[in-house]
């Protein structure tokens, strides 16, 4: 027979042992995470603020004069007109990135996903895009679109289409759309990678019993593989918002904003203003304009999506 | 990151400093430009190299970056108060801003010294001067000229023009032979530029642009002369005298330059640094069917047809530079005849120091129209504020682009004006 006594001691040194084991494991996770919480604090988090900071400053970001101007920026940056177009060419992009990506994505998928004989070469050739830097993406799209030697001419040529031949890039009708398809070939393959690791983890056993009850082929698409994919959708959109909303190489290097600010998003119109017209309190305003934007894009959008919520 | 790596590089070299037996410290200057052309870099190394002979204790770090990045890079060390000793610049408007900030050191009194000053064409050293003081020395002239295919002017029987009228007759003739009559690639914006720039001089001369500068009553950015100046460009381009899209075309990487190579069109408008560009790009052509000529007089106009616009290279001393003395010595050599020489013989450049010579032939012949120039137009883009030389910029490309009017181009440049010059 056992002393009660001694077990309640043992429970309690038990509890003591677990609670100081607790106690360990919570500083070892927070030493664990020290590192990269530093970094991010430093480097975004601080750079944030000062943003913000600087954006209500009037500021040539060469001088050491900084003048406190309240909220002047911001009062300027609502009357730009620039501004606003570059915004909704930024919104346009949005749209267009979730409304093509995405479905090309994971049709894309689909497709390499069937186990058809050939497949891996196709996800090879898909997938190159994705490996490809965004200077180079830049210069050879630039190239195929130019108008004295370009592929794209050259085609048109070919097919008698003569007459719909011009300068894609140059001319402020077609540069934006110009841009918007090589940032869809660019991206596509991506959103294929992140809806093939989706369609993968969806067990076969499912769509077994599916098709003893007789649901094959788009019923069973509509009926399983969509909702079952929701998560997955979800992600990339977001990701495809967020990415759209402070896009800026591409154009950087096919357009520069240009020509009269026809590609101009939020991102180049805050770098001209910042780097090259000496404003940095005006860019930094931009700046703190695109991050309000994006977080309430994406705080809706997160709403919105989280109320119809299926399958988890 | 970006200043993590100067700490390693720092570490680094103060280890091998104290492992080797260097007892001796060495200045050090840094010098940033912008000659990122194997050619021209080489002779700036060359020049530092001399440098570096005469002053044993000193050592200069020498970085080149593109243009346009080289921009964003400097305004972000100035801003950050660890700027280069000595660095590159055009002049006008752009170093003016640093120049206001207190960021470049005033250097006529050592350019006054033992006839310093007296080495340089003073048009060009001019460029460097701001309320009557020195900041730094020019290394470089440039003008902007019509190049041109002698082989197609040939073919079709074509003089070269000498007036805006027979230019628009040497353009319809191009045309109607399908052949491109002026290569244009505006994309950088800048090369639309120079044909507003040129066409705004003949019209209105030298005046119509320093006095809507300077403020002047009775002068501005929308005074007949610059809408005229747009009208002008607009009719050009209604005419086809540029090729398809070209606002898209990007001169900087041969795509305007390829079409006068392939002979697919007749001339170019653009800055002498064509001439070494195509004696890199395309030297057969440029042995046998490469020439230029001076843009076209405007009858009526204002302006003196040997008017050129051109521009300069600037090296400065930054203000905060921890050894100045040296610093400014360097500017010598990296100014001095016999980098002169070579930025002549080897770059095909011209360079603003006096008794140089110039041995190839079409090289001289642009050495001839600067010095007959009565007057050297800046670059507006390089010369107004940046903010104006931007919108100058888009202004222009609008209005090769047709989007705009030379009324509200002209506008638009007036309300800029008005925000940035009364200032000063």
């Amino acid at each position: 027979m056992v002393n009660p006594q001694f077990i309640d001691r043992a429970v309690e040194e038990n509890k003591k042992i677990r609670n100081q084991s607790k106690l360990q494991y919570r500083l070892m996770v927070v030493l664990f995470l020290l590192p990269a919480l530093i970094v991010y604090g430093i480097f975004n988090i601080y750079g944030i603020l000062m943003t913000f900071f600087y954006s209500l400053q009037k500021w040539s970001g060469i001088s050491a004069k900084m003048s406190f101007i309240g909220l002047e920026n911001y009062v300027k940056l609502l009357q730009d007109p620039v501004l606003w177009h570059s915004l909704s060419n930024n919104l346009i992009l949005v749209v267009v990135s979730i409304a093509i990506q995405l479905p090309m994505g994971l049709i894309l998928a689909l497709i390499i996903n069937s186990g058809l004989k050939g497949m891996k070469f196709f996800r090879t050739v898909y997938f190159i895009p994705m490996l490809v830097s965004t200077v180079a993406i830049g210069i050879l799209w630039s190239l195929i679109y130019n108008p004295s030697f370009g592929m794209l001419n050259a085609i048109l040529d070919l097919m008698k289409m003569g007459q719909f031949k011009t300068g894609w890039l140059g001319n402020e009708t077609t540069a934006f759309a110009a841009v918007l398809i090589t940032i869809c070939w660019q991206f596509t393959p991506f959103y294929m990678i992140l809806m093939r690791a989706g369609l993968v983890g969806i067990p076969n056993e499912i769509y077994e019993s599916a098709s003893i009850d007789g649901a094959n082929g788009w019923k069973a698409f509509w009926n399983i593989t969509l909702p079952l994919m929701a998560p997955v959708i979800k992600t990339s959109a977001v990701l495809s918002l967020v990415g759209s909303l402070k896009y800026f190489d591409l154009i950087y290097v096919m357009t520069d904003g240009g020509p009269n600010h026809a590609t101009e998003l939020m991102s180049t119109y805050m770098y001209k203003n910042s780097f090259v017209e000496f404003n940095m309190g005006y860019g930094s305003s931009i700046a703190a304009f695109i991050f309000m934007v994006a977080i309430f894009i994406t705080a809706t959008m997160l709403c919105f999506t989280r109320k119809t919520r299926v399958g988890e | 990151m970006k200043r993590f790596f100067p700490v390693l590089l720092a570490v680094m070299i103060a280890v091998t400093c104290s492992l080797s037996s260097i007892t001796l410290a060495k200045k050090k200057i840094s010098f940033w430009h912008i000659q990122v052309n194997k050619v021209t870099g080489s002779i700036l190394d060359a020049a530092v190299k001399r440098f570096e002979k005469d002053h044993p204790d000193v050592d200069v770090e020498v970085v080149a970056s593109e243009n346009d990045p080289y921009k964003t890079k400097l305004k972000i060390a100035m801003g950050s108060g660890n700027p280069p000793d000595v660095f590159h610049s055009w002049g006008g408007g752009w170093l003016e801003t640093f120049i206001e900030e207190g960021q470049v050191l005033n250097i006529s009194k050592q350019l006054n010294q033992n006839g310093w000053k007296d080495i340089y064409v003073p048009s060009y050293l001019d460029m460097a001067k701001f309320n009557g003081k020195y900041y730094g020395v020019p290394a470089n002239m440039s003008c902007a000229l019509v190049w041109y295919n002698k082989e197609l002017f040939k073919k079709y029987n074509v003089e070269v023009p000498k007036t805006y009228k027979e230019l628009l007759k040497a353009i319809t003739v191009f045309k109607s032979n399908n052949i491109i009559p002026i290569s244009l690639g505006n994309k950088s914006k800048w090369p639309g530029a120079l044909i507003f720039v040129y066409l705004a001089d003949r019209i209105g001369g030298p005046s119509a642009f320093q006095n809507a500068y300077l403020r002047k009553r009775g002068f501005s950015f929308e005074a007949p002369t610059f809408i005229e100046a747009g009208k002008r460009v607009q009719e050009l381009v209604s005419m086809g005298a540029f090729p398809e899209g070209f606002n898209g075309i990007n001169y900087d990487n041969g795509e305007s330059r390829i079409l006068l190579y392939s002979g697919k069109a007749a001339m170019e408008i653009g800055t002498s640094a064509y001439l070494s560009f195509t004696k890199n790009e395309a030297p057969d052509f440029f042995k046998n069917n490469f020439d230029c000529f001076p843009f076209p007089a405007i009858e009526g106009g204002k302006g003196d047809p040997s008017d050129l616009v051109g521009g300069t290279y600037i090296y400065s001393v930054a203000s905060k530079s921890k050894n100045k003395k040296e610093s400014i010595e360097l500017l010598r050599y990296i100014s001095d005849k016999v980098y002169g020489q070579e930025w002549i013989d080897k770059a095909g450049n011209l360079a603003p120091v006096k008794g140089v010579e110039v041995k190839d032939p079409l090289l001289k012949k642009v050495a001839d129209y600067m010095a007959q120039a009565k007057y050297i137009q800046a670059f507006y883009d390089q010369f107004l504020p940046p903010t104006m030389g931007e919108l100058h910029k888009d202004t222009t490309q609008a209005l090769f682009g047709k989007t705009m009017t030379p009324q509200e181009a002209a506008q638009k440049m007036e309300a800029k004006a008005k925000e940035e010059l009364v200032k000063k």
